[in-house]
């Protein structure tokens, strides 16, 4: 379990990017971070990954402080945002060097994983487009075995097939050798389909989150009408996250908690009654929203 | 804590394996070119006595290069945000990064130094013309790995504490040429001033001595003080990128090796604390701190303000305008190199203002007080005079007499001195009278006599005689020492050139020199000498052209000037016929006056006839050979010529 708390950084004494964040991140999960650029998700991960120092605050990764912690390295992984490859190195090279590092470094996982992305392991990196470079860089990660990576903006510069290709090879690390992967992205739409749980980082600080399942099921878009005429009081039993009416059909975000929304609205003998699913992103949306946030203005 | 957290095995392979071709560089092409440099010593000369510098020479040449490119290999990855995720995140700490990086470029650099020895040792063993005595082997070893070490290290500290290439140039810079810039500046100031020297007794006080209306010298001579110039001598034993200005002949220096290996240690400590504690993303950017920037920025000021110091005094107003100015664009351009940006232009300025003034006071100050700083030595040690050290207290009070001596020394010998009081060197030239210098040589040979007692007789690195190199075998050091208990029966100044032979020992770092006369023994006296002559015969039966022949030293109640003129021709047209004479008539023979023949093509190679009477006339047989031939008509001719013009000339 990796467990932050009251983690601090700042570049220039004044402006902090990260701001006494506290959170905590369960193993065997793939944990999704979302936020503006410059919101501090890349700081957090480099905090986390003994990159940077923190100027206060702990990271706790299976209660030992992760600062420098040789031993516990051996588990984590990191792949940056902006990738760095030793000048004239292949893919095998790449290879080489992680397995001198890594204890559990699987070999054929690299081999194999390049032959099915026709990626050539002989060939020089420093050749290859910026997807192929982001291949290798996650294919090494991902042969590390590490307990925990880390990635960030991870599916950059990867069309969509091998996009949906490495998620499924996210899902099975974490299926598979009970991986914990924390993952950002500035697109929501991005994690949403990989994600267990979501946190929402927003000028240093986790502003929001949930696991994803919790959200989408307590949260419904209905579309009613009734034959009387009716406004958002008519809902007042219900936990109403946005109401907008246009002409005599009502559009409502409902947080479910526990009540049974669709009984009550039956209830009222509605003319028209649509429960539509939500994206994760309007879920977000509504939540800040709530939360007295624009969320446009956030992500 | 064990080995394995603090050396990454793993980490260096690696690191090395990124470097190939900074590695094959160093450990295959720096070798190949010193066996190149080494080749062109042996072609271009038979006798190579290799001292320390002729060793260093290209070890020197790549003394900050090769450390610095070493290090920017290990420690480069910091400047760079993409190449500090990269490593940070890897499986290994702070601490073993340092430590293995560290170690793996000492590593790098013993196996450089070592596979260089071992090049120089292998060709002294296998040339026999090309001598490196195993002690020099040591101190070239162990010099150059401690000052290249030494570098390493304090490129690693510059690096370490800054955010970029240049910055960490400019703070290496400061870390090494700060102080010897100090004491450099220190050095120039006080080398103007006049020293003076005091005289107590009448044995060094000068008959005639004047002031010349000076009242500072008037006040001094109430002191028995004494006004002398010199040329005084640095006595600095700087780190090595500077220790060709040393003031030695050799840029071995015991302190600046204790030196070197002391700030190592700190440079590894600090650089070590600095790397566990740095803020990683401080890439890119010249420091972290502001202070840092400001501090390092003023520093490289001070050398600046000597310039605008010295253009203050020079052009008064102008003076100030052009260095103020000066002043205001080195500190944009500084911030421009370092920060790329004008990093608060006004606030910049300001405080390069502030540091201008403040420096220029110092060496306002410094200078004002140099220009009043009088010396006094209250004796002098030591005279060096021909390399030899004098202690005489009665010989030191006469130089020192006639330093002072304001009377012409029209008839005086003039002679170069230098006189050491309290470890200070004062280079002086004195005229001396015939007796003084008489009283010298006496010393000197004296003196020369206790160096040969003293001498290794057991440790004979090389041998010279006539400036051929004569190999230093068992039968000929034990014939040296079997009769080198007679050198006292020699008068060295009678001596010349060629009737001594020199002895040389490779010893506290440098060679130590003396000279014995050939014929203290009979047997060793026709050793070498036979050994030169067969050298010389085998040398011009092997070479198909024509060599130079002169006469090195000859008899001129034989030899005329025009047989010297025409000498090398009526070789060269015999040159059967005397290679014949040689091997079959020049019977060695200490007892009789000697000639010694120098040919010369690309090498030089001489041998000594025993026989010079029995030799002249063998030379005029080979000229009546010759005397139709046009060529040497022509050369007779030349030769009448030259008299004539040297006669109306």
């Amino acid at each position: 379990m990796i467990e932050i708390k009251n983690l601090s950084k700042s570049f220039d004494g004044k402006n902090y990017v990260l701001d006494n964040l506290s959170c905590r991140i369960n193993d065997n999960a793939i944990y999704g971070l979302v936020g503006a650029n410059g919101a501090g998700k890349s700081t957090l991960l480099r905090i986390i990954n003994s990159i940077y120092t923190s100027d206060e605050g702990v990271v706790l990764i299976d209660n030992e402080n992760a600062y420098d912690n040789e031993a516990l390295k051996q588990e984590m992984v990191f792949v940056p945002d902006d990738l760095y490859f030793y000048p004239g190195y292949t893919l095998m090279d790449m290879a080489e060097y992680y397995k001198s590092l890594y204890h559990n470094f699987d070999m054929n996982y690299v081999i194999n994983t390049a032959s099915t992305l026709k990626l050539n392991p002989n060939a020089k990196i420093s050749g290859f487009s910026k997807g192929m470079k982001r291949q290798c860089a996650l294919i090494c990660a991902l042969a590390t075995n590490a307990k925990y990576m880390f990635f960030d903006e991870t599916f950059d510069g990867l069309d969509p097939v091998i996009r949906k290709y490495f998620k499924k090879l996210l899902s099975e690390a974490m299926s598979k050798k009970d991986t914990t992967i924390i993952m950002t992205s500035h697109n929501l739409r991005e994690l949403e389909d990989i994600c267990d749980n979501l946190g929402l980082l927003y000028k240093g600080n986790i502003l929001f989150e949930s696991d994803i399942d919790t959200l989408k099921t307590n949260m419904f878009k209905v579309q009613i009408s009734l034959k009387d005429d009716f406004d958002k009081k008519t809902f007042k039993k219900l936990k109403i996250l946005s109401y907008k009416k246009v002409g005599s059909v009502a559009t409502l975000i409902i947080d479910e908690e526990g009540h049974d929304s669709r009984k009550y609205l039956e209830s009222l003998h509605p003319v028209i009654l649509d429960y539509l699913p939500l994206t994760l992103e309007e879920v977000f949306i509504y939540q800040m929203e709530a939360l007295g946030y624009e969320f446009e203005k956030l992500v | 804590m064990n080995l394995k957290n603090l050396f990454n095995i793993h980490f260096l392979k690696e690191n090395i394996r990124k470097s190939k071709g900074l590695l094959a560089f160093l450990l295959g092409v720096i070798p190949i070119i010193n066996i190149i440099y080494l080749v062109i010593l042996l072609t271009s000369s038979n006798n190579n006595l290799l001292n320390f510098n002729l060793l260093s020479f290209l070890t020197y040449a790549g003394m900050i290069f090769i450390p610095l490119a070493l290090s920017l290999t290990f420690f480069g990855f910091v400047f760079k945000k993409k190449s500090v995720d990269f490593i940070m995140s890897k499986p290994i700490s702070r601490k073993s990064i340092f430590i293995t990086n560290t170690l793996g470029g000492i590593l790098i650099i013993l196996l450089f130094m070592l596979i260089n020895t071992i090049i120089f040792g292998l060709f002294g063993l296998v040339f026999s013309n090309l001598t490196i005595p195993f002690a020099l082997l040591v101190d070239y070893f162990l010099f150059w790995f401690i000052s290249y070490v030494f570098i390493f290290t304090a490129v690693n500290l510059a690096i370490v504490l800054s955010g970029n290439l240049i910055t960490s140039l400019v703070v290496l810079l400061l870390i090494l040429l700060m102080v010897p810039y100090l004491n450099t500046v220190n050095f120039i100031a006080d080398a103007n001033q006049n020293d003076y020297i005091l005289c107590e007794s009448e044995d060094c006080q000068p008959e005639s001595y004047y002031c010349y209306g000076d009242s500072i010298c008037e006040e001094h001579l109430k002191n028995n003080e004494y006004v002398f110039y010199s040329e005084k001598q640095m006595d600095y034993h700087f780190i090595a990128p500077l220790s060709a200005l040393n003031s030695k002949d050799t840029f071995y220096d015991t302190t600046s090796l204790f030196k070197m290996i002391g700030l190592s240690i700190i440079y590894v400590g600090l650089g070590y604390i600095i790397f566990k504690r740095r803020k990683m993303e401080n890439n890119e950017m010249s420091f972290k701190s502001n202070l840092a920037h400001y501090l390092v920025k003023a520093l490289t000021l001070f050398p600046v303000c000597l310039i605008t110091y010295i253009i203050l005094d020079e052009a008064g107003m102008l003076g100030w305008i052009i260095s103020i100015a000066g002043i205001i664009i080195y500190s944009i351009v500084y911030d421009l190199i370092t920060r790329k940006e004008i990093y608060r232009p006004i606030k910049s300025t300001i405080i390069s203002l502030a540091i201008f003034l403040i420096f220029t006071g110092v060496y306002h100050l410094d200078f004002k007080e140099m220009e009043n700083r009088v010396t006094v030595l209250n004796g002098v040690d030591t005279l060096v005079y021909d390399d030899v050290l004098i202690k005489d207290k009665d010989i030191i009070n006469e130089v020192i007499k006639m330093l002072l001596d304001r009377a012409s020394n029209g008839e005086y010998y003039y002679h170069d001195f230098t006189l050491i009081s309290n470890n200070k060197e004062y280079k002086v030239g004195v005229g001396i009278t015939s007796e003084l210098a008489t009283t010298l040589n006496e010393k000197k040979n004296e003196i020369n006599q206790e160096k040969i007692k003293e001498f290794n007789l057991n440790h004979i690195d090389y041998i010279e005689y006539n400036e051929i190199t004569i190999p230093v075998t068992k039968e000929i050091t034990n014939l040296i020492k079997e009769s080198i208990d007679k050198v006292e029966e020699f008068n060295e100044t009678s001596l010349q050139d060629d009737d001594l032979i020199y002895l040389y020992t490779y010893k506290n770092h440098h060679y130590e020199k003396i000279a014995i006369p050939i014929k203290i023994s009979k047997e060793l006296y026709e050793k070498i000498i036979t050994y030169q002559n067969e050298q010389f015969i085998n040398h011009e039966e092997k070479i198909n052209h024509e060599s130079y022949y002169h006469l090195y030293t000859y008899d001129s109640t034989y030899f005329t000037d025009e047989d010297l003129y025409v000498f090398y021709y009526v070789i060269n047209s015999n040159k059967d016929s005397f290679l014949n004479y040689l091997k079959t008539d020049n019977k060695v023979d200490m007892s009789k006056d000697h000639v010694v023949v120098e040919s010369y093509y690309n090498e030089v190679y001489k041998v000594t006839i025993s026989d010079v009477a029995s030799f002249k006339a063998e030379f005029d047989r080979y000229k009546e050979k010759v005397s139709d031939n046009h060529e040497y008509q022509n050369l007779l001719m030349q030769y009448q010529n030259m008299l004539e013009y040297g006669a109306t000339d």
